[in-house]
């Protein structure tokens, strides 16, 4: 963050962590779109944080490099978001976002969005604040407030959180251009460290426009959507998804799924430990 | 979660493993692997009558190779969120049972439990690898009989269905993995499973001396498109693209946002298919039933 913008490809499994990872990025986003997603839920506060926790710590164990996570509205109050902040902690992650919804909260693009008051939030970004125990631990203030309340209220919190001692601001729902430089404009060229979730620009231009952190939170879902639709198109079309297979091979520079999950890591430590001698005396 | 929420009497009485033997019966099912409940709506939404739960892609989505290092209870965990995602069978990977006959039989209360409409057990020595990893060895023949003997007794609904999987093609041949498919299937497996056929002579040798025999068989993989799989007798083929596929296209758009990609904007449509299929519109309509004004 100290220098340029850091790009984090979103993604919600440690499979795809690991792959991130492996071509090259500086950091990882998960996405809780993409969690609620992948345990087959829409992303409207079913979720539970023992849920978000579990898939981190996975992901957490799977990457060296640095995860931002998403948590939610903290799954509750300020009693709640000190839990989440220590569990978050523990899975291992580099920071989050905690957003300002009311609870159950709605995916930052959906309609139908409320936000609680103002203070309330930034009473919520202080035991966060208070709350962690690594104060590297880098604590995101997200504002859902664009979409219900305008930009008036949505500048105005996020001064706020800033001002309440979040490390980053986000404000979410950035639909359009025109709303990208309001964004850069007002908040990221003040001096207020910002994140983009979206993808109307590339990190290069997001870098200039002053943003600290861009997220594309829909990457890897957006990727698996596409694949698997068109093999299963393929499939019931001639009982085969060779061609989708085919299609979607992993560029060539790229590990295979087996060697970027450390098999042959584990056909060594069996020779290390002579495990196939072993299992030849039992029989 | 859409059409269980919705229409709870499109199947009354009808557990999982009755729906996957009312497909049976109908010809050959091919399920689709899948990994999680997002690639298991994908599949349903398509049209698949059955899905495949796979170890493989189980371990992978929490970053382990496939070499027995999954619990028990994290397949379970998984196999609970496919099956409540989706109306349709689910068939699950449920490798060697996890240790010895005892502990076979709590895999299959767990899995019955979490939903699963068949589960297949192999004869891998615990831990287990992949069915096409170098290195696998087999318990003797007449262990895993007992196994799927215990299997059998610890389901409730006797519909679950039952699949012997034998890994011993690789490790010891044809001969001998035949002699344990029929023995299995002897032992009241409801279906066998020969993993590890890699090429088109393997194929020929598994139609004709097991699914010609008359030994309902689950062909793992695509050496031939599902109507060729079925029209030789097959019961069940499980194949497609799963963890592999998705993989790939998830590298595919890293490599391309790393080579200057991206920035091309919002894709809205795609944004809106994904939250119908995870059900958002059930959402909104339970809002509005259980609105308080």
């Amino acid at each position: 963050m100290e220098q340029g913008v850091v790009l984090a490809p979103g993604v919600y499994n440690a499979l795809f962590a690991k792959a991130v990872e492996h071509t090259g990025f500086d950091a990882v986003y998960i996405t809780g779109f993409g969690t609620a997603a992948r345990y087959g839920y829409p992303d409207v506060g079913l979720i539970t944080q023992t849920e978000m926790v579990q898939n981190l710590k996975h992901i957490c164990r799977a990457t060296t490099i640095p995860v931002i996570a998403d948590a939610d509205t903290g799954y509750g109050n300020i009693i709640n978001v000190r839990r989440t902040v220590r569990e978050y902690e523990r899975a291992g992650v580099a920071g989050f976002h905690l957003e300002d919804q009311v609870f159950p909260k709605k995916c930052g693009f959906m309609e139908g969005k409320a936000v609680i008051p103002l203070e309330e939030h930034a009473q919520k970004i202080r035991a966060a604040l208070d709350a962690r125990r690594d104060p590297e631990t880098v604590i995101i203030a997200r504002t859902d407030a664009l979409a219900p309340n305008g930009w008036e209220d949505a500048l105005a919190r996020a001064r706020a959180y800033r001002e309440a001692g979040a490390d980053a601001v986000f404000v979410d729902g950035i639909r359009t251009l025109e709303e990208l430089e309001i964004y850069s404009r007002e908040l990221a060229q003040k001096g207020i460290p910002c994140l983009y979730n979206g993808g109307l620009v590339t990190a290069e231009v997001a870098q200039h426009m002053g943003f600290k952190i861009q997220i594309l939170a829909g990457l890897a879902l957006g990727a698996v959507f596409k694949s698997a639709t068109a093999a299963m198109q393929e499939l019931n079309a001639s009982g085969s998804a060779r061609q989708t297979m085919a299609q979607f091979n992993p560029p060539g520079e790229v590990k295979s799924v087996n060697d970027i999950l450390g098999v042959p890591e584990v056909y060594e430590l069996e020779q290390r430990y002579d495990l196939a001698g072993e299992e030849e005396k039992i029989q | 979660m859409s059409s269980s929420n919705s229409s709870p009497n499109s199947t009354p009485n009808s557990s999982p493993g009755a729906k996957l033997r009312e497909a049976m019966a109908g010809g050959m099912v091919l399920a689709p692997f899948v990994y999680d409940g997002f690639t298991a709506l994908i599949a349903e939404g398509q049209g698949a009558q059955a899905v495949y739960m796979t170890g493989h892609g189980t371990s992978a989505q929490i970053g382990l190779p496939d070499v027995g290092l999954t619990s028990m209870a994290e397949m379970v965990s998984n196999l609970g969120y496919i099956a409540d995602a989706v109306d349709v069978p689910v068939i699950a990977d449920a490798d060697t049972g996890y240790g010895n006959a005892i502990n076979a039989q709590r895999a299959v209360r767990e899995y019955e439990t979490a939903g699963a409409a068949a589960l297949h057990l192999e004869d891998q020595v615990f831990p287990k690898r992949c069915g096409f990893f170098e290195g696998k060895q087999c318990v003797p023949m007449a262990e895993h009989v007992q196994k799927i003997r215990a299997a059998i007794d610890a389901r409730s609904d006797p519909d679950l269905v039952i699949i012997a999987r034998t890994d011993a093609v690789a490790p010891n041949g044809w001969e001998d993995a035949i002699r344990r498919a029929e023995a299995y299937r002897e032992a009241g497996a409801d279906v066998v499973f020969v993993d590890g056929v890699k090429t088109a002579e393997d194929m020929d040798i598994y139609t004709r001396r097991l699914v010609e025999q008359g030994l309902p068989c689950l062909y793992n993989g695509n050496l031939l498109p599902g109507p060729e799989i079925a029209e030789r007798g097959f019961k069940i083929m499980i194949t497609g693209g799963g963890h592999a596929l998705s993989y790939a296209a998830v590298c595919q758009a890293l490599v391309n946002l790393k080579d200057g990609g991206g920035g091309e904007g919002r894709d809205l449509d795609q944004f809106n298919t994904i939250t119908n299929l995870l059900g958002l519109p059930e959402i909104y309509e339970l809002e509005q039933r259980y609105a308080i004004d």
